[in-house]
This record gives structure tokens, C-alpha cells and sequence, in this order.
């Protein structure tokens, strides 16, 4: 009983799966729960199991990639249950592959968790390609011989035959179990890459059923380097939950005081929580016969599964990268274009393509070909016919020369776009915001930096573009209502109060929300960042809540409009609790999510990171953002008279001294090496990381006194 | 519209501008997120305008709009017609609406012009 007492929440080992070896070993779990689970949990294995961290190209096969789950996986947690991981060195990114992660959902971790483990790690290169089939405790590699080239759903379909006893999965399946034999009518969870994978493209995505895709990273073109086509898991075990009626009294809080009820609509409902399951598209719906679909344990069904055939499953970015280019081709008919861009995603889905580069890529080669530059025999040759883009058979065969690296793709998916622009001499379209790839050689998500502070300054101090829209919600629900001519729910004084008074002790002022441009660089609107950056550094990427639904820092259904957040009814910790037994307080997160950061800086710091390298592209200093895009972009300041109001935070840029001067006060307030951006004695004794130094000093890598 | 075009400057009006003057604007669809439309055409700008559900809202300047339907375009009274939208109501959702009934009659209007020089 004392054994299983260490266990709540976590199923207690971990899989290492050593491809040059072709064998395996099980890591007790025990000494990495202290950085909760996910992010955390797989930095942690990445320090200690990746044996030359100086690595540049996650192709590299001393490079170790590794899929945790959290304590959340496999409970329903609410908008917790389902997602999953991943971390290691990534492929594409600027200016070299930096340690980065990316994250999906659907149920392979919770699967993963009832097999009975916590996170599985791949190191080294397979001889030849293989796959991992587990089933419970039992482990076998087997040949991916006749998987390699298929695309990402024939290859779990063909997994998921040999997986189950009669082919189609529909008998009761014999399980190796440590009670005995059992038996399950479940289908394994798999995750795989398709032929961009395997051609080892930095566009390439880890899939996971239909549009579960690990995209950002590049970790597709990972697993195709270590010749690895796919990790199956399928369990009959369960997580044990410490406290299930802490977690069902949670549960029921969450659906009284912060959920929407489907039952009483609120259009203007202002929380993440706010609406109930409904597919998130960027297109029309493609038909009327359609049904939600939610990854496991979540409360929000935010995908479509449609009677059509494709789309399955196809969400946020999956649904917009084709979508201006469909509407064209279609002539405005929504439907159509609907149809086109579902069929465009399918294609990336199979391909196992990320789709997000092309988001700002695609338009930016169109541009090309309209002047041009880019054709058959042009300057840029293609055999690809651009007059057709925006129809099903152009999205055929880009995707398809992207996922097998022929023509254009050669270069664009297998470097990426903004070295692919460099080679074609075209360096100043990244410069000049054309090409709009805004930090890191990553696309701009749609929030630009010049108004967005916290967006662009987490991404900068990290290695992706962060994507992580807690309190990007303030956008959305301040400009909509505005569009619409709306009075805002909650006024601009009263959300400045209530967002950062969750983020208390870290923000000691509500002026941290404050973007008026005198502010942008103030002290205040930097804590606001660290705070955001430390919690999804835990809370989202290593406890794996979702992003659609946490943090939940503000809520109209809430009688004082306070968000679940941090709350003492459902917040983050008490959920956390509940499962796994611990007693951590919301602010113990975040100071985990601190500690995960600076483990994750001094790996950046052994790859070759130093703070020069910290810059968002030219034209986020050299131009003002006000062109295109939005009528205004409204957000909390405080006007010249102190008062709060929603004020547009447009038609400014970024000024390259002051981002200096905030680097400098960044540095300094983490405790990190100002000249360098480095790790230093003072910041490894503070985040308790003496395991690190050694290695630091080995590399002549320890930052300065402070 | 009571001013009368002839089917040249229908034609023109209706043409693809060039690449450099493309209009960049952006879909704005909650909460999937922003996506951006890079419109080179009247016809393009009214599928953008083109009410949709009560999730999708353009993202443009209307002035931005109406100064490149001026410029980029040429259309001065359409151009005048959409600043007309922008001010003669209250916000800017039923501004956009407006401003795409306009621009749906003044693409019907030009593509009629150009169809009787077909004939």
C-alpha cells in the first residue's frame, strides 16, 4: 500500500527505448516527479540522458526526444486528460535547432498511462526503421519495414490490425497484464510520422490519430533521423487518484462557477471557459452532419468529426493555413472553400506535416509567384503550377514535394523557410515583415509583439514561439466587443485587478498590465511576462492543461468575475492535489515552472546561446504595426491621468536599445549572466540546480558574478 | 451608383493589382485565432467582407480599406462609399457589413459593364 501511495497520479517508470541498442530500460519515475510531469519531467531526462548537449540539429543521433505525460493525463481533470509532451532538440529552428517542445492532444498519453508508464524517451538511431509496439509492461521493437513510406493513417491503421487479435480491432484483445491475462476492446493510441518524417523534413509533425500533431520543433524530422516511424501504447491499468472526491467536489466547482452552461447561453461570456463544445474552424462548416469531438477527460469538444470523409479532427491552424487561398480558388463560396481547406489539412495530417510555416509561408510564395520570381523557368524554378493554388490538386502537390523533399520543398521544408529565403536571395521579404517569421525562425502567430508585449517577450527569452494565449483572452473579449460596439463586460480598471491579482506575489502592481507604449518596457509588464512564462512553463507544459482553457485568470460567470485560476475551489494546485497527494500550492508551480526555465536556459546555454542571439526580426523595430490586419488593437492602459481604459496599442514598433536595456533587467532579475544571458553560481543555487553546474563549467558556460 | 463606367475602366477596376499593392488584412475568428487574407482584388475584397457567422469578423482598417480601394484600385467612389459605411454607423461590424452590400453591387455594377463590352 506504501508503494502505491508513492504512485498517485504517476504510473511509476518510465520507458527508455535505446534504438542504436534495439533494446529498452525502465527509469523509476520517482526522482523526476520534483518537476511535475511533461516539459518538466522531460528536460530533466534530456539532462540527464543526452550525452553531448552542444548539439545544434535535433537530427543529430546523440540527440534524446522524449513524450511525457503529466498527472493530469489519463483523469478528468478538466481540459487536463489529454494532452501530451514533447521535448528535445528540435529541427528548423534559428538560428540552429534549439531545445524546444511542442505539445498535442487526443489520448496517447492517457493510454500511455494506462500501460503503465509515465513518459517514454528515445535516444540513439535505429540500424533500420522501426516501430514500438507496448502493450502494458510488455515492450517489443519491432520492423517498420512495411510502415516506412506509408502515410501517418495507414500506418496506425495498419498498427492498430496488428495491434488487435482479429485485424479489426472489434474482439476483446488479450492483454499481458501483472494480474494475469486481460482483456480490452480499446484501440491502441499511436503516435507516428508520415513521409516528411521519414524524409527527415524540419516541417515534419509527430501525429497522433487525425490533427493530434506535434508540430512546432520539427520532431517529425526527429524520430525520421532515428529511424523511428511510431510508438504504440495500449493498457488496462488506471491512474490512481490520491483524493477522488477532491477531484470530483473540483470538478463540480469548475462546472458552477466557471464553465459555460449549454443551457444558458451568454454570447458574451468573458473566460476561457466560455463556450460549449463547438468545433474550432476558421472556415464554414462543410455540412450539417457533423458531431464534436474532445481529446480525453475534456470538458470542451473543440474538433469536428464529419460525415465527408476528411477533416476529421482538423482544427485551429489546420483549418486557416489553405483556407484565403481556398475561398479564392472557390470564387467566395464558403462551402467550398470549407471543403477545399479540410481536404488541404487531411493532406498534412497524412503527410505528417506541420501545417503552421505555411501560414505565413504560402502567402509569401504566392507573392513570389505573382511577381514573378517564382515559376517554371523563372528565377526561383518550380515545376509546381502556382495558377492553381487554392485548389485541391495545388495542395496535393506542394504538400506532397514538401513532405518528400522534391522541387521547392527540397529546401523550404527541409530548412525551413527563412534560410530557404536567405539562399533564394530574398533575405530582405524576412527583414521587411513580408515573410513573417517573427522570432526563432517561427511564424508570427497572430499576435504581434509590438502590441502584444507578453507574446513577444516570452518568445524571446524562450525558443519558440510561445503560443500560449492565457492572457491573450484580453484581446479577444475587449476587441470583439469593441468591433461589435459593445460595451466591454469587465472595464479596464477592474481586469487589470483581477488578472494580476492572480499573479501576486510576482506582480506586486496592476500597472503590469498596462501596454500603453510609456509602459511597454516598465518593470511591471516584465514580471507580468515572467510570471506567464513560469506558469505555462508548468502548469501548461509540464501539468498539461490546455491552452484553450487555462489559465482561467478572469470570468464573467463568476459572481466577483474571478477566474478558476489559483482559486481554492478548482484551481490549478487543487486539481494537482487531488490526484497525486502532494500539497503544492498554485504558487509552488510556478516556482517549479522558474526552475524548469532555467533548466531549460542552461541547455541552451551548452548548445551555444548567448544573448545576442535574443532579437525578433528587423521589421518589428523598423516598422510601426499599422498596416493591414486589424482596425485597432485594444487592450488596458493607464491614460495620462491614471485612469484605466481600453486604449488602441497599434502604430508603434520596438525600439532595439531599450529591448537591450529590458534583457539586461531580465538577465539580472533571474539571476543569469547579463552579458551572456548564461546560467550563473548565484541562479543555480537559487532554482536549486547544482546538478548542472559541473557540466556548465566543463564547457567553460557559467556566467559571471552578478 | 449612378455614375456611369464603361467597360475599360470596369476592366480595371477589376483587375488584379500588383503584388506590392496588395491589401494585407486578416480574419479574425474566435478563438481558432487571426489568419491573414492578402487581398488583390475588388471581387477578394468582398468574399472578405462577406458576412459570415457570428465568430468570423474581418480584420481591417476601414480606412485602410477605402484609402486602397483609392489608390490600389482606383475607385474613388467606391472608396468614398466605404468611408461613407464608416461613419454612418455605430460600430465597426455593421460598418463592414455595409461597406460589403457596397462593394457587392459595385462588383455586380463593374462585371455587368464588362459583360456588355462582351457583347
Amino acid at each position: 500500500m506504501a508503494e502505491e501511495a508513492t504512485h498517485f497520479g504517476y504510473m511509476g517508470k518510465i520507458l527508455h527505448i535505446r534504438l542504436d541498442r534495439l533494446d529498452y530500460e525502465i527509469i523509476p519515475t520517482e526522482k523526476y516527479k520534483q518537476w511535475g510531469g511533461g516539459h518538466g519531467m522531460g528536460s530533466a531526462l534530456f539532462w540527464d540522458y543526452c550525452e553531448d548537449k552542444t548539439i545544434q540539429d535535433g537530427r543529430n543521433p546523440k540527440n534524446v526526444c522524449i513524450v511525457a505525460a503529466s498527472p493530469f493525463s489519463g483523469t478528468p481533470t478538466p481540459s487536463a486528460g489529454g494532452r501530451c509532451e514533447v521535448v528535445g532538440i528540435g529541427v528548423g529552428l534559428q538560428p540552429i535547432g534549439w531545445f524546444t517542445r511542442s505539445n498535442f492532444g487526443g489520448r496517447f498519453s492517457s493510454m500511455m498511462k494506462y500501460a503503465g508508464w509515465d513518459a517514454v524517451m528515445v535516444s540513439g538511431k535505429a540500424p533500420y526503421p522501426v516501430w514500438i509496439d507496448i502493450r502494458n509492461d510488455a515492450v517489443k521493437i519491432h520492423k517498420a519495414k512495411p510502415l516506412w513510406g506509408k502515410t501517418t493513417k495507414e500506418a496506425q491503421e495498419m498498427i492498430i490490425g496488428f495491434v488487435g487479435k482479429d485485424g479489426n480491432n472489434w474482439g476483446w484483445d488479450r492483454m499481458p497484464s501483472d494480474r494475469g491475462v486481460e482483456y480490452t476492446t480499446k484501440k491502441p493510441a499511436v503516435l507516428c510520422i508520415g513521409p516528411a518524417g521519414e524524409n527527415q523534413m524540419a516541417q515534419a509533425a509527430l501525429i497522433h490519430e487525425s490533427s493530434n500533431g506535434a508540430g512546432q520543433g520539427g520532431f517529425g524530422a526527429v524520430w525520421g533521423s532515428k529511424n523511428l516511424k511510431a510508438i504504440s501504447f495500449i493498457g488496462t491499468k488506471a491512474v490512481k487518484i490520491a483524493d477522488p472526491m477532491a477531484l470530483v467536489e473540483a470538478r463540480f466547482a469548475t462546472k458552477e462557477f466557471y464553465a459555460a452552461d449549454p443551457n444558458k447561453p451568454d454570447t458574451a461570456f468573458w473566460g476561457p471557459m466560455n463556450s460549449p463544445a463547438k468545433p474550432v474552424m476558421s472556415v464554414a462548416m462543410p455540412t450539417d452532419k457533423a458531431r464534436v469531438s474532445a481529446c480525453h477527460g475534456c470538458i470542451n469538444g473543440c474538433r469536428g468529426i464529419y460525415n465527408l470523409g476528411y477533416g476529421n479532427q482538423n482544427h485551429c491552424n489546420v483549418t486557416s493555413f489553405y483556407a484565403h487561398h481556398a475561398q479564392r480558388w472557390a470564387k467566395g463560396d464558403r462551402i467550398e472553400a470549407s471543403k477545399i481547406t479540410l481536404q488541404a489539412g487531411s493532406i498534412c495530417n497524412e503527410l505528417g506535416l506541420n501545417t503552421y510555416p505555411l501560414k505565413h509561408g504560402l502567402p509569401w510564395l504566392w507573392y513570389l509567384y505573382k511577381k514573378g520570381i517564382l515559376g517554371k523557368g523563372k528565377q526561383i524554378h518550380t515545376d509546381i503550377d502556382f495558377s492553381r493554388m487554392g485548389s485541391v490538386e495545388f495542395a496535393k502537390e506542394f504538400l506532397h514535394a514538401l513532405a518528400h523533399g522534391e522541387d521547392i520543398g527540397k529546401e523550404l521544408a527541409y530548412y525551413g523557410f527563412v534560410p530557404t529565403a536567405i539562399k533564394w536571395g530574398r533575405e530582405e521579404d524576412w527583414k521587411s515583415g513580408r515573410l513573417k517569421f517573427t522570432y526563432w525562425g517561427m511564424p508570427e502567430h497572430g499576435y504581434d509583439p509590438r502590441a502584444e508585449l507578453e507574446w513577444g517577450y516570452e518568445s524571446l527569452v524562450a525558443d519558440r514561439d510561445m503560443n500560449s494565449h492565457c492572457i491573450n483572452w484580453i484581446f479577444w473579449h475587449v476587441n470583439v466587443a469593441t468591433l461589435r460596439g459593445i460595451r466591454p463586460r469587465i472595464d479596464a480598471g477592474t481586469l487589470a485587478k483581477l488578472v494580476t491579482d492572480k499573479m501576486k506575489p510576482w506582480v506586486t502592481s496592476d500597472n503590469a498590465l498596462n501596454y500603453a507604449t510609456e509602459n511597454m518596457y516598465s518593470d511591471d509588464v516584465m514580471d507580468l511576462a515572467r510570471w506567464h512564462l513560469f506558469y505555462t512553463r508548468y502548469w501548461k507544459n509540464s501539468g498539461l492543461l490546455c491552452d484553450f482553457r487555462w489559465a482561467d485568470l478572469f470570468n464573467s460567470k463568476h459572481p466577483e468575475l474571478k477566474g478558476a485560476t489559483a482559486s481554492e475551489e478548482a484551481g490549478e494546485h487543487i486539481f494537482w492535489n487531488a490526484i497525486t497527494g502532494e500539497n503544492l500550492s498554485f504558487n509552488d508551480g510556478i516556482r517549479r515552472g522558474q526552475r524548469i526555465y532555467h533548466l531549460d536556459n542552461a541547455i541552451w546555454t551548452l548548445q551555444g546561446r548567448t544573448r545576442d542571439m535574443l532579437k525578433f526580426a528587423d521589421y518589428i523595430y523598423d516598422k510601426p504595426f499599422d498596416k493591414g490586419h486589424f482596425p485597432f488593437y485594444m487592450w488596458p492602459v493607464k491614460n495620462e491621468n491614471g485612469e484605466w481604459i481600453y486604449r488602441d496599442v497599434m502604430h508603434r514598433s520596438h525600439d532595439r536599445k531599450k529591448m537591450e536595456e529590458w534583457k539586461t533587467r531580465f538577465y539580472t532579475k533571474e539571476k543569469l549572466d547579463p552579458k551572456t544571458g548564461w546560467p550563473t553560481e548565484e541562479a543555480i543555487e537559487a532554482y536549486d540546480l547544482e546538478f548542472i553546474k559541473e557540466e556548465l563549467i566543463a564547457y567553460r558556460k557559467l556566467g559571471g558574478v552578478l | 451608383m449612378i455614375e456611369h463606367i464603361n467597360p475599360d475602366d470596369a476592366y480595371h477596376f477589376l483587375r488584379e493589382v500588383d503584388p506590392d499593392d496588395i491589401l494585407v488584412a486578416a480574419r479574425m475568428h474566435y478563438p481558432s485565432g487571426i489568419h491573414d487574407e492578402w487581398i488583390s482584388t475588388l471581387e477578394e475584397l468582398m468574399w472578405f467582407l462577406q458576412p459570415a457567422s457570428d465568430r468570423d469578423i474581418p480584420g481591417v482598417s476601414i480606412e485602410g480599406m477605402a484609402s486602397w480601394v483609392q489608390d490600389a484600385i482606383g475607385d474613388i467612389t467606391l472608396a468614398k462609399e466605404i468611408r461613407v459605411c464608416k461613419n454612418e454607423h455605430e460600430n465597426f461590424v455593421d460598418a463592414c457589413e455595409a461597406a460589403y452590400y457596397k462593394t457587392e453591387a459595385r462588383v455586380t455594377y463593374l462585371k455587368k459593364q464588362t459583360q456588355r463590352n462582351s457583347k
